[in-house]
């Protein structure tokens, strides 16, 4: 019978983790304001064009969030891993990921160096966040029908495109439930996805949990990159309802076996 | 060919299963598009194109955007068809 007191089972220094956990949601609204009126105000001067003044801000904002990953990685929030992270410093991926974490395109964008990104729309009008999602020019995910032109012309341009096909993030022990805009992004621009599957154990900052319930040992992350190539073949498929629908069904059953192993 | 409910019951129904290999059985005027035969806004757009070649009317996209059931489509539907 273990009659220990429950605080032993806080492990790997719980108490710190929770204070650099407090410290890094600071730094990450500071680190927006940053961004909106102190680095972002000379790019309007300094690049004339918008798509060249998109780039140089999404580039900011990769080493930005690379800063904030190490940050979190030093203070020991959690120990993460990539494995074929080259992958996503090609330009022109569409990369899609299943979402078990808040931070998870904090990740990717560190990775990925003109990175577009879908989301959610709130945080055109959120004040920490205003500034960089629009300079960079990301995709708010109002209108679906939009949401697919705009990312599959930013794919075009050689950007690289990040989606969660989830839409949100995933609820644990639930089935995933994937959108079909993935898909068509995959068809219209002719583009085979980049899969990102991410593994986050024990769990931390998931779907309906608040920031200061930070899991009793720390988390490692796990990021494994894979082509769709021999999974999805998109090479002769026209974009139609019945093709969106085999690809969304393939990607799901790709990142639950993912998930299960 | 559209003058009544169940004959445009029965043509939506065809063109349900051929767009989206949605079940001919569970194709009725109570199922709910996206919860029962999950038919998302990005499908909607397509059945819209779909009808306009059914009916030769235009169907305006915000006539679509209260449409919850396949009895509502099938209102739609009449309502076009009923102008002239």
């Amino acid at each position: 019978m273990d009659n220990r007191p429950a605080n032993s089972l806080r492990r790997d220094y719980y108490w710190l983790r929770l204070l650099a956990t407090a410290t890094a949601f600071t730094l990450f609204g500071l680190g927006g304001l940053a961004l909106r009126f102190v680095l972002f105000p000379p790019l309007k001067f300094l690049y004339r064009d918008v798509e060249v003044r998109k780039r140089k801000a999404r580039l900011l904002i990769h080493h930005a969030f690379r800063a904030f990953i190490g940050f979190m990685h030093i203070t020991g929030i959690y120990t993460y891993h990539f494995r074929g992270e080259e992958r996503l410093r090609r330009p022109g991926q569409l990369v899609l990921a299943n979402h078990p974490s808040l931070i998870d395109v904090v990740f990717l964008i560190s990775r990925i160096p003109n990175a577009n990104c879908i989301v959610k729309a709130s945080l055109f009008r959120n004040p920490f966040m205003r500034g960089a999602v629009t300079t960079a020019g990301y995709i708010p995910n109002d209108d679906p029908e939009r949401i697919i032109e705009l990312a599959a012309q930013s794919l075009q341009r050689g950007e690289s495109v990040v989606l969660f096909p989830e839409g949100t993030r995933s609820v644990p022990g639930r089935p995933f439930k994937f959108q079909r805009g993935a898909a068509y992004m995959a068809l219209r621009a002719r583009v085979q996805p980049t899969l990102v599957t991410i593994r986050c154990n024990p769990p931390m900052l998931m779907k309906n949990i608040p920031w200061y319930s930070i899991p009793l040992s720390r988390p490692h992350f796990q990021f494994e990159i894979a082509e769709a190539d021999n999974l999805l073949q998109l090479r002769d498929t026209g974009e139609s309802p019945l093709a969106a629908r085999e690809i969304t069904h393939k990607l799901k059953a790709f990142f639950t076996e993912e998930c299960a192993a | 060919m559209l003058n009544n409910k169940d004959e445009i019951l029965s043509e939506l129904t065809g063109i349900l299963v051929e767009m989206f290999e949605v079940d001919a059985a569970d194709v009725s005027v109570d199922a709910h598009l996206s919860d029962d035969l999950d038919i998302d806004s990005i499908d909607a757009v397509d059945l819209i194109v779909r009808l306009k070649e059914l009916t030769g009317k235009k169907i305006a996209p915000e006539e679509f955007k209260s449409v919850r059931t396949v009895g509502h489509v099938v209102e739609a539907i009449q309502k076009v068809m009923a102008e002239q």
